[in-house]
């Protein structure tokens, strides 16, 4: 009898050892956790016509030319010590309840020459360069804007603050072929500063 | 009795061998996601300072997964908002990053592979709020390339115009 209850003792006790590295093995759970947060942005103007080119006004973007969205003029560089307001097309509302990154993207163009974002600001054959530019920023701090992977133009930009910023567009270097137009949609990202 | 006792030694014997296997195939091979992740949901809940109506805007910011794994997975929802007045389609999609966190890097390609977003063109009513799904898993067999790494899911509003704004929802994964 005694032997039996010592087999038995000794079977509970083969169940519990192995179970062990288990139970240790599920300490470490995956974890997921969202941060709270409401990320929210809107944009206006949703255009921006460079140098107001128009079929019907005969007015055309020039080939090897710095264009700025700037509402003084597109061909107005912004004030080098620190964009103004005044100098920026685009309202960002932001009523974000966190901090925020503000990314800029500018892909390639479609239709008529078909320019290519050249992903270092400046233009050259066939290529376009990009930039982006914010209100109160300096030019050094003004951001090559990509067809993607552009670094953020604006970090933690504060909660429910808005900010004014605008685009900076050189022409590809070569004249143009097609005469016909081209287009890009441009993006502008928040995240979670 | 001794017959019976003999029967329940084999039945504690046989036990003992059924619930012991899976302990030491699991440290040997870990390739069954062993546990369900763990949720601390409430990003809407936690904040009283919801924006307005008439804004598109997506909760949370960030979702972070920490002792991830090849073979496990991880679920969080995007809360999408419509603010327009009309109804609206929206792409949710997994997103490369464009710039990461300090000590993360970016993705390699494949992740986009083991993001499973539960519904990528959702038509939302005006002023409608949903929860949409996004599923994180790791195939068992995937190199971990990175301790830490990054991914964002983005949401567009596909009723924009030239100049487009969009969201995007910080996902920081650190592997065990």
């Amino acid at each position: 009898m005694r032997k039996l209850l010592a087999i038995m003792l000794l079977a509970l006790a083969l169940i519990i050892v192995p179970v062990t590295p288990a139970l240790a093995a599920t300490e470490q759970e995956v974890t997921v956790t969202g941060v709270p947060a409401f990320i929210a942005i809107s944009n206006a103007p949703a255009t921006w016509d460079i140098n107001d080119v128009d079929e019907a006004t005969g007015k055309t973007i020039a080939p090897d030319t710095l264009y700025y969205s700037n509402p003084e003029g597109d061909t107005t560089i912004p004030t080098v010590g620190g964009a103004t307001d005044a100098e920026c097309r685009f309202t960002i509302t932001n009523t974000s309840t966190v901090a925020i990154d503000l990314t800029v993207l500018f892909p390639d163009h479609t239709g008529g020459d078909a320019s290519t974002n050249s992903e270092t600001g400046e233009n050259g054959a066939t290529t376009f360069g990009a930039k982006s530019y914010f209100s109160g920023q300096i030019e050094a701090a003004w951001v090559v804007a990509k067809d993607t992977g552009s670094a953020a133009g604006l970090e933690d930009l504060a909660a429910t603050t808005n900010i004014k910023w605008g685009l900076i567009y050189e022409s590809q270097s070569d004249a143009w072929t097609s005469g016909d137009a081209m287009t890009s949609t441009v993006t502008i990202t928040a995240t979670a500063a | 009795m001794k017959k019976s006792l003999f029967i329940l030694v084999g039945l504690v014997l046989t036990l003992g061998l059924f619930t012991s296997c899976p302990a030491y195939y699991y440290e040997d091979a870990p390739v069954v996601p062993p546990s369900s992740p763990t949720f601390t949901n409430g990003a809407i809940q936690d904040i009283g300072n919801q924006p307005p109506d008439d804004m598109n805007w997506i909760s949370p910011g960030k979702v972070i997964v920490t002792n991830f794994y090849p073979g496990a997975r991880a679920e969080y929802p995007v809360t999408v908002h419509n603010g327009n007045d009309t109804a609206c389609s929206f792409a949710v999609d997994y997103r490369f990053p464009d710039h990461v966190d300090d000590d993360f890097v970016k993705p390699d390609t494949e992740v986009q592979d083991w993001v499973i977003v539960a519904d990528t063109t959702p038509l939302l009513a005006p002023k409608e709020t949903r929860d949409i799904l996004i599923t994180l898993e790791m195939p068992e067999d995937a190199d971990v390339f990175a301790h830490q790494w990054e991914f964002w899911i983005s949401v567009m509003d596909m009723s924009q115009g030239m100049v487009k704004t969009e969201l995007c929802v910080r996902w920081l994964v650190t592997m065990r």
